[in-house]
Formats: C-alpha cells, structure tokens, sequence
C-alpha cells in the first residue's frame, strides 16, 4: 500500500511535539515566582496564578521560594475574589512558615472579606505579636493591617478598638486614603460626626490626587450624606 | 461512517486533553499547536483507516463535516485539559476573560515580514487572540479534512482511462 508523505513524516511531528514538551517541562522555579510576582503588579492575575502554580509544580522550589509562589497565587486569587482558593494557599503558608507575619495579615485579610471577623482578628493579632510585638514600629506598611483589625472591630462593633487602630494606622501611614474611610465609619458610630465628615474628605482628596484612581461612586454618596447629616 | 467519526473524535478528546495541559503550562504556541495535534489525530486514524477494507473514502462534503466535529470535539476537550493543569478547574472563566481581553494569554510563534522570518511572544487577548486562534483552527481543519484517508488505488476502469489516454 502507497504511503502518503504526510503519514511517513508524523515520527517526525512527534519528536518536534517531544522536544516542545521537554522545553516547557524544563522550568526555573525561582524565575517563574519573579514572573509571577511581576505579573501581578501589572494586574494579570491569571498569568500570576499560571506561573506561581508552574513554578509550585515544577520549579523544585521549596521553603521562602515556595512559601512566596504560594503567597503570590493566593494575592491573585484574593484579587479575583476567590477567596476560598486564596485561604487553600495561605493555610499552606502559615503552615509552612509559622514565623512568617505575612501569612497571617494576607489571611486575616481574606478572613475579614468573608466577614469571618474572629478568626480575621486572631490572624491579625498573630501577625502583630512577630511584626510589631511592642506596638512601636514606625513601619507604613503595617498601616494598612492597623487598618485592616480596625475594621474586623468595626464587624465586631467595637468602635472604641476600632478607633484605636485605625488611628494608629493614619499615624503610620498618613497617606493611605482607606484608613480614613475606614475611620469615618467608626467615628460615626461614636457619633461624633463632624470628625466623620472630616475624615471622608480627607479620604477622597486623598483618592482624588493619586492619578491612577478615581473615588467610587460609593465614597462620594457617603460623603455627600455626612455632610448633610452635619448641616441638620 | 459513524464509526469513522466516533473513532476520530476519541483520538481528538485524548490529543486535545493533553494539548489543552501542555498549553495552559507553555502558552499558545500559534499554527505550530494545531498543525502538530492535527497531524496527531490524522496519523492515528489514517491507522485505523488502513486497517478497514475496502477503504471507504467519505465524499468532499463529509469529510469536511468530519472534519468539523473532529476540531468541535478537540477544542472542547482542549479547554477541559486546560482546566486540568489549572490549580482550580476554571478553564471558562480563563477563556472569557481572555476573549473579553480582561486578561491575556502567552502566545508565541514564526511569522515572516517583508522577507524576514522572525520568532514573536507575548501576552495576547481579545480580538488579536480569536484571529490567531482561528488561524491556528483552519490550519487544524485543513489537515483534518485531507490528511485522514488513505489514497486509494485507481480503479480498473480509471487506470484504463489512464492507459488509454497515453497511448
């Protein structure tokens, strides 16, 4: 029987289809979680997702490196709202590296997204304990998880703990718009209003002179209506 | 026939799965994936073909319906295999977020400009990634549609035609 050229020529087509199957098997783990890190910050979460999961896989990487793609992956899942992917990655985290604060202000965080307001406070306090023990680090960054247990109490309507962190957060991080949005919500419920209303303005100026965002709907509806609560 | 069809679409599910993985892992390799799964499931079914006799080549019109449902069959089980190699099977929210072009998928391939051959990469969405996906299925459906069958022998009759006209 004829053999068509095509047909004799598919061994070939197979060990083309091998040797691009041992290319892309052949991965550095540890560039892949710089690529997904990078990824990330341009806001392609599910290249991020695809290259911390190629490096988890195949990259042979193991404790910080891993501890990292873990983290990366659960940062992107945590961005696209899926939560229960992201807390999968981060149990695996705290497991991994108990001393790690991280692990536990990112799953705090994702925690307090669920509205599990506990368990997202005993994350949070247990990041504290090893990042900032005494409560006298003048880090920024920590700002942003001050802020974050400010609002786990806010859920628990704590508003006088919740004040105190968030107030600690504004210390830390003055520029960080969410914390006095936050703020404005505990003041609030202390009713003391005029600070409330000072606090939303601040927080939409704020909003208002980065380039890259704009206040949302949401902000300037709650503006407008502690201003007129104020006036009244 | 239909057995020809069912056989063919297995082949394609097997090589579309595994297609699907190595892509979701390597990118999108454009023209080269599809011409190489393709002569894949042409290879594998022109063995079973040429285990059949007589052989029974389809007409033009059904070996491109043939054809049609082999590339249906492979890019379903492409984007099944795709959301197998995902941490979390998601593959449709994957594909809709890269046709919406809210998110991009790693293509690379050849193309040749103005008499260079050249290589390109890239994070590719949207409408970009629908035409080069589509390149890459018409390469498939090409080769699905003329590669499967084996060639026939001339029949008597043609062969004396062919004889005849020689002479």
């Amino acid at each position: 029987m004829n053999r068509s050229p095509v047909h004799s020529h598919v061994p070939l087509f197979l060990v083309l289809l091998a040797t691009l199957g041992a290319c892309g098997c052949v991965f550095e783990g540890d560039k892949d979680v710089k690529y997904a890190w990078s990824a990330l910050e341009a806001r392609e979460y599910d290249q991020a997702i695809r290259l911390a999961t190629r490096a988890i896989r195949f990259g042979g990487i193991a404790g910080e490196g891993l501890s990292s793609a873990l983290e990366c992956r659960a940062t992107a899942a945590l961005r696209m709202e899926q939560l229960g992917h992201a807390l999968e990655d981060l149990d695996r985290i705290v497991t991994l590296r108990p001393d790690y604060a991280g692990g536990y202000f990112l799953r705090g965080e994702v925690r307090l997204r669920q509205k599990d307001y506990d368990p997202a406070l005993a994350d949070l306090n247990q990041g504290f304990k090893i990042a900032d023990p005494d409560g006298k680090s003048s880090n920024q960054f920590l700002g942003k998880r001050y802020a974050h247990r400010g609002v786990a109490w806010l859920g628990k309507k704590d508003a006088e703990q919740a004040l105190a962190d968030l107030n600690h957060a504004v210390a830390l991080d003055p520029n960080r718009a969410e914390s006095y949005y936050f703020r404005s919500f505990a003041y609030q419920r202390k009713k003391m209003l005029p600070e409330a209303l000072a606090d939303m303005e601040a927080a939409v100026k704020l909003h208002d002179s980065s380039i890259f965002s704009i206040p949302s709907g949401e902000w300037l509806y709650r503006l407008e209506q502690l201003r007129s609560k104020v006036k009244r | 026939m239909f057995n020809v069809f069912l056989v063919g679409a297995v082949i394609s599910a097997v090589i579309g799965l595994a297609a699907g993985w190595v892509r979701y892992w390597i990118g999108f390799c454009v023209i080269i994936q599809g011409a190489i799964a393709s002569a894949i499931i042409a290879w594998l079914l022109g063995k079973f073909l040429k285990r059949r006799t007589p052989p029974a080549n389809p007409s033009g019109r059904v070996a491109l319906l043939l054809a049609f449902g082999w590339l249906a069959v492979f890019w379903a089980a492409q984007v099944y295999g795709l959301g197998l190699a995902q941490p979390w099977f998601d593959p449709w929210g994957y594909f809709g977020r890269i046709l919406a072009g809210d998110a991009r998928e790693m293509a690379f391939g050849l193309t040749q400009t103005g008499g260079w051959t050249r290589g390109f990469s890239g994070g590719f969405g949207g409408t970009f990634w629908i035409i080069l996906n589509a390149l890459d299925s018409l390469i498939m459906y090409v080769f699905l549609f003329r590669l499967p069958w084996p060639e026939v022998a001339p029949q008597p009759a043609e062969a004396g035609v062919q004889e005849g006209g020689e002479q």
